[in-house]
């Protein structure tokens, strides 16, 4: 039955390589789609699962930025009062508590580069860089030490220059998809507040408008028994910051990247539809034109059952050849990607993480089955109505 | 094996009129029996066959054959016995264009649940080579005259040893020599199987060989 059924789609090649190309637009967009969500996910879930902070306490005004900065690398220029720490870290709940302050350079100041992140922790309450760290020196960690972010070219042992200053590159981070890590250049925050007092010698720097002492963000870790929303309102009554927490801005991302895919899905359903009728209707005639054919079989001895199965294992063949040519055309369109949305989101540091190579195969196949789905689905009527033939009326037909 | 036809009757409707094709027919056929159903078109011949075959469903009376009466039964079944006892013999070229004629002739094999691939391939080769096709085995229909056709139909039709042959003016569109080489050949067939076999024909010379003649007018029994 499954070879009468590829003959008859060897019958007329050109309709059965149209349709096929027909499922395949459809599959490989489906194909494409799926992994470049599952790659923004990736993006985003790994980065704040490295992230390492439940949340994070910013000045009032910073909410947004430090959005950005976290997912961009962009620093936040809002800064409040580094004492605020030990409040927090008082907070029944509160685990870990650490302080970051973000700080940039520019090409006109003093610097080797211009246009990079700094940002400086403390490694003795540090608790979200350190242990990210798959590259460094064996050695204890120095004022005069820098750690790079997963995108800088930087390696382990270079040398870098900033305010006047050298520093050794001690380690480099894994890649995290978190554009706050993967751009930044980490060093000591005593450090960072002396480059700041060191760059109030040169004229031609900007005031960075804060004092020593002042921090851009505390990272809290929340104890795994306390209650966080308890810790929330806590930190909540001054009226001076806010907290942010790490689900918040997923969930805010997620929102954001939601409606851009959602005009996406929308249309690849609407196609996929469009392809399970257009199935349908094919198949519908395909029936009408070989009822002599039908009938016959009938007449020698094919069940109903037979005859559904026949018009069945014709469209889902037609439709996994289909849906393996759409894998090859989601593949090129997942190049394209690459090569275009892909490169410019990496031009504005926003990383873009693919999902494993299993997990591509894993789509891929359900893609297919996807294909497999669409092929029973749009011959189920034409199958029934196949088999639902009357075998003497199907025999005088034409005549 | 006995075929009883008791009462049988088809018929139409076409808007308000109702067309009786087949009226109130009875008839019996054995083994080894020959008859010949004549008539002009248009007079119930092909119905009557079909409903003998189990492929039109009577409107009312009886197709018992040795006492069974086929269409009390499902469809699973008479699809079933059309596949193992009946061979039919169509007045079109009756065969599969995607298949050779060895594919053509085995496919009510693909029907039963008794698929060998190997033995059924050899046996529709013995049967083509008995119908004078041994040199096309792997011709396509395109490829074949319609005599080989109709030739390529009968061996296909005997593939399952049948005990009850119907053929529906199997040489309708033959010239003379053709057609008296597929009547040698279906009359010998049904003698080797003994089998009974009902034949529609328009040819009064044939229907003067068989061993029953029925005349068909306006669906009625003459």
């Amino acid at each position: 039955m499954l070879g009468l059924a590829l003959r008859n789609l060897q019958r007329k090649p050109f309709r059965t390589y149209a349709l096929a190309v027909a499922v395949a637009i459809a599959i490989g967009a489906v194909f494409a789609t799926a992994t470049i969500m599952w790659g923004v996910e990736r993006s985003l879930g790994q980065g704040f699962s490295k992230f390492g902070a439940d949340a994070l306490v910013v000045p009032k005004g910073a909410v947004v930025n430090i959005k950005s900065a976290l997912l961009t690398g962009e620093p936040s220029t809002f800064y409040m009062k580094g004492d605020y720490a030990s409040q927090v870290r008082a907070l029944a709940g509160v685990a870990k508590v650490t302080p970051q302050l973000f700080l940039t350079t520019s090409a006109g100041s003093h610097c080797i580069i211009g246009n990079a992140f700094l940002v400086g922790f403390d490694p003795k309450t540090d608790f979200t860089v350190m242990p990210w760290l798959y590259q460094k020196q064996e050695r204890e960690f120095g004022g005069a030490d820098v750690i790079v972010g997963g995108n800088n070219n930087y390696q382990v042992g270079d040398v870098v220059y900033f305010y006047g200053e050298t520093f050794t590159v001690f380690g480099k981070l894994d890649r995290t998809g978190l554009g706050l890590y993967d751009n930044a250049i980490f060093l000591h925050i005593d450090k960072a507040y002396d480059l700041i007092d060191s760059s109030k010698k040169y004229a031609d720097v900007p005031s960075m408008g804060f004092a020593r002492g002042d921090v851009s963000a505390l990272l809290v870790q929340i104890g795994s028994t306390a209650k966080a929303n308890l810790i929330r309102f806590a930190i909540a009554k001054n009226p001076d910051v806010r907290i942010v927490t790490a689900g918040n801005i997923v969930t805010s991302v997620r929102q954001n990247l939601t409606a851009l895919f959602t005009g996406t899905v929308a249309l690849t359903a609407v196609l996929i539809l469009g392809n399970v009728l257009m199935i349908s209707a094919i198949f519908s005639t395909i029936v009408n034109e070989r009822k002599k054919e039908l009938g016959l079989l009938r007449a020698i001895g094919a069940r109903r059952l037979s005859i559904f199965n026949l018009v069945f294992a014709e469209s889902v063949m037609l439709t996994s050849f289909g849906g393996l040519i759409g894998i090859g055309l989601g593949l090129i369109l997942l190049r394209i990607f690459a090569r275009s949305i892909g490169f410019h989101l990496e031009s504005l540091n926003i990383p873009f993480l693919w999902p494993p190579v299993l997990h591509i195969v894993l789509l891929g196949g359900a893609s297919v089955l996807f294909a497999v789905l669409m092929g029973a689905l749009g011959s189920v009527y034409p199958a029934i109505a196949g088999s639902r033939i009357e075998p003497y009326d199907a025999i005088r037909a034409g005549e | 094996m006995m075929i009883e036809l008791q009462r049988l009757c088809r018929s139409y409707q076409i808007g308000d009129q109702v067309i009786e094709a087949v009226d109130d027919v009875s008839l019996s056929v054995g083994s080894g029996e020959f008859a010949a159903i004549i008539g002009h078109s248009g007079s119930g011949k092909s119905t009557l066959l079909s409903m003998i075959g189990g492929l039109a469903r009577p409107t009312s009376g009886k197709v018992l054959i040795d006492g069974e009466d086929i269409w009390a039964r499902d469809d699973a079944f008479r699809s079933d016995f059309r596949n193992a006892r009946i061979g039919f013999i169509f007045q079109f070229a009756s065969l599969i264009p995607t298949l050779n004629a060895i594919e053509n002739v085995a496919l009510p094999r693909t029907f039963g649940g008794r698929r060998h691939k190997a033995a059924d391939e050899e046996e529709a080769i013995m049967l083509l080579e008995k119908v004078g096709l041994g040199e096309r085995l792997f011709s396509y229909p395109n490829e074949l005259s319609g005599g080989q056709q109709r030739r390529v139909g009968i061996a296909r039709a005997l593939i399952n040893r049948p005990v009850l042959l119907l053929a529906d003016e199997p040489t309708g569109d033959l010239d003379e020599e053709t057609e008296a080489e597929v009547m040698e050949l279906l009359l010998s067939s049904y003698r080797e199987f003994k089998a009974a076999f009902l034949m529609v024909t328009h040819n009064r010379a044939i229907a003067e060989g068989a061993s029953k003649r029925v005349r068909l007018k306006n669906g009625v029994l003459q």
